[in-house]
């Protein structure tokens, strides 16, 4: 059983940014698009909403313009990207490292087998 | 009336005491819940003893006592010692109870240097609103209380986690500027070197607890209590289970999706009295300024937090938290841009794959959307909506400790 409150907090935040429920052509099966946020913030006339364009595929305009918070969402994770790069470039080393290592191994083993 | 009179108490505070706006601003608004509980933590020489009396003294006039853990306190000044008459007359076992226990302002200088065994009498009052001494009890009354302690003092006992949990916030004061030495120096001359001494009782004791009663019926808003649970939720959850774990990060989070994110940085998470603390701030804040928002929020999270988590790297305790803080505010901005709390709203309505799929992908970036997410899934499969193995418990392989994990074997 969910709290009243809990379910007044989920109603009162996708009051603020909705998701418009639309029916289909298909019988029962309904279209969700993304409503328009209340209170998102005032960007210049011409300015684009990166994310929407990054989570959504929309189409870029020709000047892309975006406030800070949007920013430093992109900035932390282009970080945790590259250091998870880093990370993982690490242990392909460390892997070819025990690869070549056991190659190396089976070979030896062969030739002693062999002779 | 009664808020003006909060509002002078500051006023007579800050007057006396430099600098450390904040601090003093959240220390009046901390005293607005019964039993409340302050700790001041600052370097030798700030202030902590005369912050601490100032407050004591403008709420409860001369009816406060202040022990201190620099002097031999043994549990006798504290707690209570054996009428020893009464015992030698009538073979009776009668406690005295200590000024400490019986008054309504309770001090206590330097925490850091009590011994153990009163610390633990004090631990057991915060906690059960009681002291005993000679198998007897007495129930303590309604109170404030404020300690200090200087934590670079060498001279320290350890104090469990678990005794500084029961401090309501931590104030940290700071050492003044070049402009706030002058004015002290003014303010001293003023007081005639004596600031404790010139601070009046601004109200009375009865008086502040109606104010406290005042405040507990304060409704606050879904939104507001909704970001309180969020914030500490996000402070205290980990797909790995750290609370029960024995490895703690950053060991734990070795190979982690969520490495980067604030979970990771925490070792220990705050306790669910961060959520209670939060929210007699916000409800005393509302009481007393009219409105909380959620950037008044973040602000009180910056003194309820630190006394009570331990960060895998401490530089310097208060702008580490107040980074977290600033990491948290974006990831709650990115789960609004994402409409998260929508999609979890329609998802709570009933169950739907197009809703369910978005939410899922929602879900791998954010543990504590996914707890929730994980919870109703265990309900859809019960109920035949969803299979399992299909379920986001299973593919990502995460072990929430909210989870009945027992119940899918």
């Amino acid at each position: 059983m969910e709290s009243k409150k809990y379910r007044d907090f989920l109603e009162k935040e996708a009051s603020k940014s909705p998701i418009e429920k639309k029916p289909s052509n298909f019988k029962g099966k309904f279209w969700f698009s993304w409503g328009e946020s209340s209170d998102r913030a005032v960007l210049d006339e011409g300015a684009s909403d990166i994310i929407d364009s990054i989570y959504f595929g929309g189409d870029l305009s020709k000047t892309v313009v975006m406030d800070r918070k949007v920013a430093r969402i992109i900035q932390e994770r282009i970080k945790d990207l590259e250091e998870e790069n880093i990370h993982l470039y690490k242990r392909i080393r460390v892997m070819k490292i025990i690869i070549f290592s056991l190659v190396a191994t089976i070979l030896i083993i062969a030739v002693i087998i062999l002779s | 009336m009664l808020r003006n009179k909060i509002v002078d108490l500051e006023k007579e505070i800050s007057a006396r005491f430099i600098g450390n706006r904040e601090a003093i601003r959240m220390l009046v608004l901390n005293q607005l819940h019964p039993r409340s509980t302050t700790l001041i933590r600052a370097p030798r020489g700030v202030g902590k003893s005369t912050l601490m009396l100032l407050l004591l003294k403008g709420i409860t006039g001369d009816d406060f006592v202040v022990v201190s853990g620099a002097s031999e306190v043994k549990r006798g000044e504290v707690v209570g010692r054996l009428h020893i008459p009464s015992l030698e007359k009538e073979g009776v076992e009668r406690v005295l109870w200590a000024a400490f226990v019986k008054s309504k302002g309770k001090g206590i200088d330097e925490l850091n240097r009590l011994n153990p065994y009163t610390t633990a009498n004090i631990h057991h009052l915060m906690q059960f609103g009681e002291v005993w001494a000679y198998g007897q009890k007495s129930k303590v009354e309604d109170y404030v209380l404020v300690a200090n302690e200087n934590p670079s003092d060498a001279t320290s006992f350890i104090h469990p986690p678990p005794f500084y949990d029961r401090f309501d916030i931590c104030i940290f004061l700071r050492t003044l500027t070049l402009s706030e030495k002058f004015q002290l120096q003014e303010l001293l001359d003023k007081y005639d070197w004596n600031l404790v001494e010139s601070m009046p009782q601004v109200l009375s004791f009865e008086e502040l607890q109606e104010i406290r009663e005042e405040v507990a019926h304060v409704d606050l808003d879904p939104e507001l209590t909704g970001y309180i649970n969020l914030l500490v939720r996000d402070f205290q959850s980990c797909v790995r289970d750290k609370e029960n774990s024995e490895i703690k990060p950053p060991s734990l989070c070795e190979g982690c999706h969520f490495m980067r994110d604030v979970c990771g940085l925490i070792k220990e998470p705050v306790s669910e009295r961060a959520t209670v603390t939060l929210t007699h701030l916000t409800k005393a804040a509302k009481w007393l300024y009219g409105k909380c928002d959620i950037d008044d929020l973040f602000q009180m999270a910056l003194w309820v937090f630190p006394h009570r988590l331990s960060l895998i790297r401490t530089r310097n305790i208060l702008s580490d938290i107040r980074d977290l803080l600033e990491r948290e505010r974006v990831k709650m901005e990115d789960r609004r841009i994402r409409r998260q709390w929508s999609l979890l709203n329609e998802l709570i309505k009933g169950f739907n794959p197009s809703i369910y799929r978005l939410a899922r992908d929602a879900a791998v970036e954010d543990a504590t959307f996914a707890e929730e997410l994980i919870k109703m899934e265990e309900n859809w499969i019960n109920e035949g909506l969803l299979k399992r193995g299909e379920d986001l418990l299973t593919q990502m392989g995460w072990r929430f400790p909210s989870n009945d994990g027992w119940r899918r074997k």
